[in-house]
């Protein structure tokens, strides 16, 4: 892009032009560290931190053209020319993409001021740095991108780094496996999107963003090819923000090192998917109303069926990864509510971002200190780990919807708008769902951080590249909440993302008040579950006594044993096995047909005629080495496979003429 | 009666590149049967440079103000040809070193190699150029014949195999097209491509003689640019042939022949196009799907490559079928992608296998043995598999949008199948590449100068990648037929 060439479309540019400096720079760092990086002291990872790090300042810049009510902008110049059909590289900025330029550097920086430590005596550590740097740069290409197709630029792109970094470790042949998985999953999903690009272009004429919103809002374009298209569209959404069914994906991506796992969940790739349905937006709404209610089905199943499964995770980072799979649900299920529940979902994204990263962050200090991510493993790490238990434990609550941090502003503005829309389903199911959040977060905090040790060897807290940006998310984790509290009628975040006029509920204290008391309701049976787990008790010596009162008069017993095992466990379970067989089953059985129709159409094409050959030559007699090549009767035969060509373009012909 | 026949006008100008390849084929062999000791290295220079030449000319004649078409219209000079022949000569000049590298390692001396490469290009750039079906198929025979010596230079059997077949089925459909230029003259009265587009464009009694006419012209171009159900030599040859002459033919043929197809139906079958974009669409679409299928089964890169050659057949067919300038323009640019990104995979398959060890299991692990080759030819693989920021990609979305903008939504949705189940074959050999232990002690070539000749399409197909506006911009004029 040449800023000289660049023209202001709508509303002077400003300080928004700053947008595609953000998004350049951590790709100039990509390349400035696969060329320089391994030279350069540190590995080349301060040069990405650099570039991010100003592109987090810049971003802020362009935030503060919205906080005194700026408009959009756009900036565009032509990529390229195809005879008559424009290709475009341009910005759009608006309230939304500020606002995600900002999530998505400040994730970023964390990440990977975090991998100094994390990542350290790694072998291909300027290669991680690297492909984070282009990971990022793609991740902003979709946010600032004003037209679809660069858009789909940076949407592969990601596609190909998240497969680099999930397989970063590639030595154990798992994680290779998982990074296919997540790169051939997220394509299936592409696959849909590549044809809802298609379907604008050919209902509008255009690619460009606002151009397609405008001729939606001009009401010309046909509702049928809106429907097709919102749903093409959306099958993106689900394959890359991990919705059911393409949600199998996301839990092995656990297999990359942990500060991937932080940027894929919390502020990239991800998110892409559900700020793709919020970028077009004006293409859901027009559609059938039916589309909406569809993306709704699919967020309220997601939500729970997710949540399900965290419940029984072992490994620390699979807890967490269902939960993301879960709280994008609760994105998409806000964002089915129409432009009422445009915000919320989009706040929840927002927040969403800070603390998950935190979170993940926080489970890989864990690891890191104990060596394994298993939580039968660890337990007790309060002591020994304080600053990291404090930090996660705020990012829990954050995520279990305990007020006043930020995961409860932005669900309980999801869970009310629910109910104030008339979605009673979602609304129950978002409500339930929440119940189980702060349960399974109760657990893991519980399994993690409380009662004895564990594992192996003596865990110490991390250093301070690790627990820094711990602390920095932790604290935004505090405060990011606020941007929206309409409690005290505070709605920045409503001004900068709005979906038309952006009317905003008012805060209502008794829908506040059941979503805590859920959430405290689901922590406190985590409690009861889990705060004594695995401890021997020196009491055991009062024999029966004890028995009973370990059981706390075998109440206990019959509620887990009656009530909460059989219906956490058959209910995860059997979630967990239609996960595994079920869907894993029609992935893999996708591949196999493939596999085997290819293999079958191969034997036609070459065995079948190979053998005949064969056969033939064997029968003539050993003539000898040359001459059974050459004089092999293959080409004859596929002279006739010609021959047969001519003939179907014959009746092609005929048939037109 | 004396009948008054005026000699045309004769420019040699626009033909002085094929002058150049010509001559300087014709000298490197002589030179070679009278001076016996000259080494490889010196013909190689010499072949560089005649190439060279070709080329300056080919720049120079991109200004060309003079006649749309010269030598009594059998030479068009429009800016269309010139693009292909600068791709053409691009492709022939890596071609040359990877030759010259096999043969020398080798220790094998093929001095007839050079003159053989300029001869096929000669015929590649004057198709590009032909405009008169005679000089086509004139021009399709100079780079056939070559290029079927070509491809049986070695002393391994299957290469002599490959060439055999090569050859008869390569006859085979010359006689397909030859009969469809008789049937096309029948139908229109002339050869010249642009007077049968007057014709065609008239009130015309022989419109189903002229289908039938473009339909068997079709079966010839199919048979060079490898199209089902007119492939079947591709993945034998591919595998029999030097892996250097593959290296040149995978991308120089396709180039010229789809240059040739291109002008052959948007110039002189483009009045009959609502007739024949439904069967170059059918032909696109089985071409895309059962290379891409076929290509999963292989277990060795070289008939990986084959089938992946082919699946791009149908992607440019793709193009081929809007019809119009954008799909002109998009093919074009997808022929210029490919070019680079094949011929750059090739090379790597060169250094990495030579002739012999091809199978895809000698792969694995290549990223610990040479990270240099393993990253170049993941670059090629991801170009293939139309991956950003590489070239490949934006060939893929601008055919993909220029057919969609003409109306043929169904042959895109087809290709975006196909180029998702394109990707599981791509992606498998760079998890090969990266994500597996070697399995057996492979020695990758470290020779410099064909490593370097190597980066040179992959830095172009970056560069494309990022900057398609190059070629696209030389397209705006450069997809215009004159004539």
């Amino acid at each position: 892009m040449v800023a000289a060439a660049e023209t202001a479309v709508n509303g002077e540019a400003g300080t928004t032009a700053l947008a595609w400096i953000v998004t350049v720079l951590p790709l100039v760092s990509f390349f400035l560290i696969v060329l320089f990086g391994k030279r350069l002291p540190g590995g080349g990872a301060w040069i990405g931190i650099v570039a991010v790090g100003a592109g987090l300042v810049m971003s802020l810049v362009v935030l503060s053209h919205f906080i005194g009510g700026g408009e959009a902008t756009e900036l565009s110049e032509d990529w390229f020319r195809v005879g008559d059909l424009r290709f475009e590289l341009g910005q759009y900025v608006d309230g939304l993409t500020a606002v995600m330029l900002v999530v998505v550097t400040t994730v970023s920086l964390c990440v990977q001021v975090y991998s100094l430590g994390y990542m350290r005596g790694d072998a291909r550590f300027t290669w991680f740095y690297a492909v984070i740097s282009l990971f990022t740069g793609s991740m902003l290409n979709v946010v600032i991108a004003n037209n679809l197709l660069q858009l789909l630029v940076g949407w592969e792109l990601m596609g190909v780094c998240s497969y680099l970094l999930i397989g970063h470790w590639w030595e154990e042949k798992e994680n290779s496996d998982s990074a296919i998985k997540a790169f051939i999953t997220t394509r299936i999903g592409d696959v849909p999107f590549l044809f809802g690009i298609f379907v604008l272009i050919v209902a509008t004429g255009t690619a460009n963003i606002p151009e397609i919103t405008g001729a939606i809002g001009g009401g010309a374009i046909s509702r049928g090819l809106l429907t097709a298209g919102a749903l093409l569209l959306f099958g993106g959404a689900i394959g890359k923000s991990a919705q059911f069914p393409l949600h199998v994906w996301l839990p092995d991506a656990m297999a990359g090192p942990t500060p991937v796992s932080a940027l894929i969940h919390a502020a990239t790739m991800v998110a892409a998917g559900v700020y793709l349905v919020g970028r077009m937006f004006s293409v859901f709404v027009n559609a059938d109303p039916w589309v909406l209610t569809f993306v709704a089905a699919i967020g309220a199943t997601t939500m729970l069926i997710a949540a399900l499964l965290a419940m029984i995770q072992d490994d620390i980072k699979r807890v967490l990864a269902y939960s993301t799979v879960s709280q994008l649900a609760y994105m998409v299920a806000g964002l089915s509510l129409g432009p009422a529940g445009y915000t919320a979902g989009l706040f929840h994204l927002f927040t969403h971002a800070f603390f998950k990263a935190l979170l993940f962050l926080g489970s890989g200090s864990v690891i890191h200190a104990v060596h394994s991510n298993n939580m039968s493993e660890m337990g007790g790490l309060r002591r020994p780990m304080p600053v990291t238990f404090w930090t996660f434990l705020i990012g829990s609550a954050a995520l279990s919807g305990i007020p006043p941090l930020a995961g409860f502003w932005s669900k309980d503005e999801i869970i009310s708008t629910a109910f104030h829309e008339q979605h009673y389903i979602v609304w129950g199911i978002a409500l339930v769902t929440a119940v189980i959040t702060a349960f399974y977060m109760a657990r893991a905090v519980l399994l993690t951080f409380f009662g004895e040790y564990r594992g192996h060897g003596h865990p110490h807290e991390s250093p301070a590249t690790i627990t820094g940006p711990l602390v920095v998310l932790a604290g935004l984790s505090v405060v990011v909440g606020f941007l929206n509290a309409t409690a005290f009628d505070v709605t920045l975040f409503s001004e900068w993302v709005h979906f038309g006029e952006g009317e905003h509920l008012p805060f209502n204290y008794g829908f506040a008040a059941i979503s805590v008391v859920g959430a405290l309701a689901g922590i406190a049976v985590g409690y009861r579950l889990y705060a004594r787990w695995r401890e021997r008790d020196p009491l055991r010596r009062l024999g029966p006594a004890y028995t009973l009162l370990e059981r706390k008069y075998f109440l206990d017993d019959v509620y887990l044993r009656g009530v909460v095992r059989p219906i956490q466990y058959r209910a995860s379970a059997a979630v967990n096995w239609s996960n595994r067989f079920i869907l894993d089953g029609i992935v893999h059985t996708f591949a196999w047909t493939a596999r085997q129709f290819s293999r079958l159409v191969e034997v036609v094409d070459r065995r079948v005629v190979d053998r005949g050959v064969n056969t033939a030559a064997g029968l003539t007699g050993f003539t000898g080495g040359i001459l059974r090549y050459i004089q092999s009767g293959n080409v004859q035969r596929y002279a006739v496979f010609l021959f047969v060509g001519v003939i179907l373009l014959a009746i092609g012909i005929s048939i037109r003429a | 009666m004396i009948a008054q026949i005026s000699p045309p006008e004769l420019d040699f100008l626009p033909v002085a590149p094929e002058l150049v390849l010509a001559g300087g084929g014709m000298a490197i062999m002589l030179a070679e049967a009278a001076l016996p000791r000259v080494t490889s290295r010196v013909l190689l220079i010499a072949s560089l440079l005649i190439v060279a030449g070709a080329a300056g000319i080919t720049v120079a004649l991109w200004g060309w103000d003079g006649e749309p078409t010269v030598l009594a219209g059998m030479v068009a000079t429009d800016r269309f040809a010139v693009l292909i022949r600068g791709v053409l000569l691009a492709v022939a000049a890596i071609g040359a070193v990877y030759g010259h590298h096999q043969f020398d390692r080798a220790g094998e001396r093929r001095p007839e190699f050079f003159p053989l490469l300029l001869f096929a290009t000669t015929g590649m750039t004057l198709i590009a150029a032909a405009s008169d079906l005679i000089l086509t198929f004139l021009a399709l025979e100079i780079l056939s014949l070559s290029l079927y010596v070509l491809a049986g230079f070695s002393r391994r059997v299957t290469a002599s195999e490959a060439s055999m077949k090569y050859f008869l089925l390569g006859a085979f459909s010359s006689a397909f097209f030859l009969y469809g230029v008789a049937l096309a003259y029948g139908a229109t009265g002339t050869t010249s491509i642009g007077g049968i587009a007057r014709a065609l464009s008239g009130p015309s009694e022989g419109l189903p003689l002229a289908m039938v006419a473009a339909a068997l012209l079709a079966v010839g171009f199919s048979f060079k640019v490898a199209a089902v159900p007119f492939h079947m030599w591709t993945p034998d040859v591919y595998q029999g042939a030097p892996t250097a002459v593959v290296g040149f033919m995978s991308a120089a043929t396709k180039v010229a022949a789809f240059a040739a197809l291109i002008r052959v139906f948007n110039v002189a079958f483009l009045p009959l196009s609502w007739d024949w974009t439904p069967i170059v669409g059918v032909l696109a679409a089985v071409t895309m799907v059962v290379g891409s299928l076929l290509a999963i089964a292989q277990t060795d890169v070289k008939r990986m490559l084959a089938y992946s050659s082919i699946a791009h057949a149908g992607f440019i067919l793709t193009g081929v079928m809007a019809a119009n300038q954008e799909g002109i323009a998009s093919a074009t640019f997808y022929l210029v992608a490919y070019a680079l990104m094949i011929v750059g995979a090739f090379g790597v398959v060169l250094l990495v296998s030579g002739d012999e060890r091809t199978s895809l299991s000698s792969y694995a692990g290549l990223a610990v043995r040479s990270p240099l080759l393993a990253a170049l030819l993941s670059l090629f693989l991801l170009s293939l598999a139309g991956i950003p920021p590489t070239a490949g990609f934006m060939a893929k979305v601008s055919v993909f949008r220029a057919a969609v903008d003409a109306g043929h939504t169904w042959v895109v949705i087809v290709a975006v199948l196909a180029s998702v189940v394109a990707a599981f074959f791509y992606l498998r050999v760079i998890v090969l590449v990266y994500m597996k232990e070697p399995e057996e002690e492979l020695q990758p070539d470290r020779s410099p100068l064909p490593a370097l000749t190597v980066a040179v399409p992959a830095v172009a197909t970056l560069v494309l990648g990022v900057f398609p506006g190059l070629v696209f911009g030389l397209l705006e004029t450069a997809s215009i037929f004159r004539w």
